[in-house]
């Protein structure tokens, strides 16, 4: 079946590098040295309306934000809609309203946690803000969140092909949740360099966030940064041959891995999760290899980051040091970039991006 | 010309019965699933009534056929017992079942499992059998589950856009038919009680220590329920090239956001007509072959006036039945819509509309009154289902007679 082509026209996102800022390209980058990677957040100020401002907590701020600098210069209220992806949700909302219930033994206990963790907490306050009365969704689906709801927007211009429609993620790392969310041992256990995440030799890889929205469309406008394909999730991919997925998918999107310019792995740095997506290096190892998750952490939704890549490398036509894994020098101008990413080795998801 | 989207399958447990049968026999005999807590912790036992699966998670898991059930969240259990039950009623293969597409929808998902474990979690020195929920916290956790008990790998997604998030997922799976992406698609909500959304909704102060009253001038807000319900989703054609038998035709659809408060439905509303209107223009249905409407009805001061309004405006005097089965069900959040799609399935299937119970006064901004008691025999070809939810989202589902 062929893949139908999509636009991006506007990308919003706030992480744990300075990403907000349109002039930056991960030149200088912070180096963690924690295991929980927080977002740089700007002067919200500059994006939010004071009296908006006050009522947010600190995820809806960023996702707020997001969504402002991908809206920039346009009628949101004449897009489509807005779908949003999360994994958790807010999970300092979340565990804060858990730990009221509990410690004040469900009695007098104030809405606020509850309201700020309610999951598509996200696609109503953008609606809201920017009256947009338009189609309103909410994806939640684990580690292919930002996938579905990616899917979910793309069907909707397919229905709609005029207009924009806004698709966005949120997921937040929380510190004094580190120990409950490490239960499983996915994040590492020791202090040590986030920009050396992956010569470090231990398990587990770093807990980030971020927040992220794209603008969409199935026309090229004026400020298109690039085409971008639907995407195929692999769920369970222990079970299938990869790299045989991978030529599928690429056939699909007519095309082949000697036409790839650039790969943008989501490999993380555990070596038990990376099993895929080292596969996948490996067959195109004659590719420039960009890797990201030093930069922003591993999360539910990290697939916008690399999305957010992808279409950057595509823009300004080069590659960051920061982001540069192999020697290969990148083709100029660069035309196609391959995202392959994964969520904790349950599931593969490729996109392709072009000029 | 997109081709008819059918339903082939459902299945259903709630307060009301383990299966659609039984949810069938209760709502058609007036018998309700509302009563006090009795399988929850919960300090509310006393104060908050609500509509509970009366088994516990060891009964779940015995019904849904997995007794060692290490890892499933009571919200995974009854989503596995509905979901089956559906795919079971679709009289569907194994190999169609692993090739069918999964939507799932819920607001909590391992919340109930989470709160109640969430200090021994946080503590590293503390280990037990609780560490079987270390990883079931997320929403999506309970599709992966179910989907991996079911052998589906094609396409999973979970949908939370909170009260309506179910019918979404019926939505979503529609598109997903229309554009070729699947042949076939389970598709519903599932949700457990937690202490969680009792003590939310108690915050919010729109929980009824009583009975709920939808649409009455004295109501006094909604009761959680719990529960799962799922559709299975076909092309017309590709659902009668293997004989099965048609539930129903899923007619029409429609998502709009009010854009008006994060907590509160707009007065006049607008989103709830709107998700209504594109729900009719997409049927290509006039007003007048609507013969009933299974509100959102939650018994709340302002989603019954929102949404009391809008049905008005649309229908300008000439208005089709209307009731909401809250009062039968509780309000099962991200369940609530495809366990409503199943009950307006049913009303089709045996030309039955159930009552919206406690009602006795109009409210005053409204010029109709739901249902009252169980119409018979009635003829009814076409019912609108409203869900709507925190974050403004509205939604509208149209089931017709095949």
């Amino acid at each position: 079946m062929e893949s139908k082509s999509f636009y991006i026209n506007g990308i919003g996102l706030v992480s744990p590098q300075q990403t907000f800022d349109e002039h930056y390209f991960l030149e200088d980058v912070v180096d963690y040295q924690h295991t929980v990677l927080s977002c740089i957040t700007p002067d919200f100020k500059q994006y939010i309306k004071p009296i908006q401002l006050r009522r947010l907590s600190r995820i809806q701020r960023m996702g707020l934000t997001a969504a402002a600098i991908a809206v920039k210069g346009t009628q949101p209220d004449l897009m489509l809609g807005v779908v949003t992806a999360t994994g958790e949700g807010s999970s300092a909302g979340k565990g804060a309203f858990i730990s009221e219930v509990l410690l004040q033994e469900e009695k007098q206990i104030t809405p606020t946690g509850f309201v700020q963790s309610s999951y598509n907490n996200l696609a109503g306050l953008v609606a809201m803000t920017y009256r947009m009365m338009g189609y309103n969704n909410n994806f939640v689906s684990g580690g292919v969140a930002f996938e579905t709801a990616l899917q979910d927007a793309m069907l909707q211009l397919i229905g709609s092909p005029s207009q924009e429609i806004l698709v966005g993620s949120y997921d937040e790392s929380h510190l004094p949740h580190l120990e409950l969310d490490n239960r499983t041992g996915h994040y590492k256990r020791e202090e040590g360099s986030s920009l050396l995440l992956f010569s470090r030799l231990t398990s587990g890889t770093l807990w980030g966030e971020g927040a992220c929205f794209f603008r969409l469309s199935m026309q090229a406008t004026e400020t298109t940064w690039c085409s971008l394909g639907e995407p195929l999730v692999v769920y369970r991919p222990e079970t299938l041959d990869i790299v045989d997925e991978l030529n599928s998918f690429l056939v699909d999107n007519e095309t082949d891995i000697s036409s790839i310019d650039v790969l943008v792995s989501g490999a993380s740095g555990d070596a038990n999760a990376d099993k895929q997506i080292l596969q996948i290096e490996h067959a195109l190892a004659s590719v420039t290899l960009c890797r990201f998750k030093h930069l922003c952490g591993e999360y539910f939704t990290s697939t916008s980051f690399a999305v957010w890549l992808a279409a950057s490398l595509l823009k300004r036509n080069k590659v960051p040091a920061s982001t540069c894994f192999n020697s290969v020098r990148p083709a100029h101008p660069i035309k196609k970039v391959l995202v392959a990413n994964h969520y904790r080795g349950r599931s593969v998801t490729f996109i392709l991006l072009k000029i | 010309m997109s081709e008819k989207i059918v339903v082939t399958g459902m299945g259903m447990i709630s307060s009301l019965g383990v299966n659609v049968p039984e949810s069938y026999s209760a709502l058609v005999s007036g018998k309700t699933g509302f009563g006090k807590i009795e399988i929850l912790e919960t300090a509310h036992r006393e104060s908050i009534p609500a509509f509970e699966v009366k088994w516990t998670d060891a009964q779940l898991r015995e019904w849904a056929g997995v007794e060692d059930g290490t890892g499933y969240t009571r919200t995974s259990l009854l989503a596995l017992i509905a979901a089956k039950e559906a795919v079971q009623s679709a009289n569907i293969s194994q190999v169609e079942t692993a090739q069918s597409g999964f939507i799932s929808a819920t607001t909590t998902g391992g919340i109930r499992e989470l709160e109640k474990y969430f200090f021994e979690m946080k503590d590293p020195n503390k280990s037990g059998t609780f560490l079987q929920f270390a990883d079931t916290g997320n929403p999506g956790e309970h599709t992966e589950r179910v989907a991996d008990a079911l052998g589906l790998t094609k396409y999973i997604a979970t949908v939370s856009t909170a009260c309506s998030s179910s019918a979404n997922c019926i939505m979503l799976g529609a598109q997903l038919l229309k554009a070729r992406k699947l042949d076939r698609v389970i598709v519903g909500g599932a949700e457990a009680l937690s202490c969680f959304t009792i003590n939310g909704f108690l915050a919010l102060m729109i929980l009824d220590k009583g009975h709920c009253r939808p649409f009455d001038a004295n109501r006094k807000g909604l009761n959680l329920g719990e529960g799962a319900a799922y559709l299975v989703l076909e092309r017309e054609l590709t659902a009668m090239a293997r004989g099965a038998k048609i539930l129903a035709t899923l007619t029409g659809y429609g998502n709009a956001n009010d854009a008006f408060h994060q907590t509160a439905s707009s007065p006049d509303g607008a989103g709830a007509l709107r998700s209504m209107q594109l729900a009719i223009v997409m049927s290509g249905l006039a007003l007048d072959d609507i013969d009933y409407i299974n509100a959102h009805g939650t018994a709340t001061e302002n989603n019954d006036l929102s949404e009391g309004i809008a049905i008005q405006k649309l229908f300008s005097g000439k208005l089709p039945m209307v009731s909401s089965t809250k009062p039968f069900t509780g309000h099962t959040l991200a369940a609530a819509g495809s366990m409503e799609a199943a009950i307006s399935i049913l009303t089709l299937q045996h030309q039955v509309v159930f009552p919206n119970l406690n009602f006795t006064s109009l409210m005053p901004e409204l010029n109709f009154s739901p249902e009252v008691s169980l119409r018979q025999n009635r003829s009814v070809k076409n019912v609108l289902s409203n869900s709507f939810g925190f974050g403004g989202n509205t939604s509208t589902l149209m089931l017709s007679a095949h």
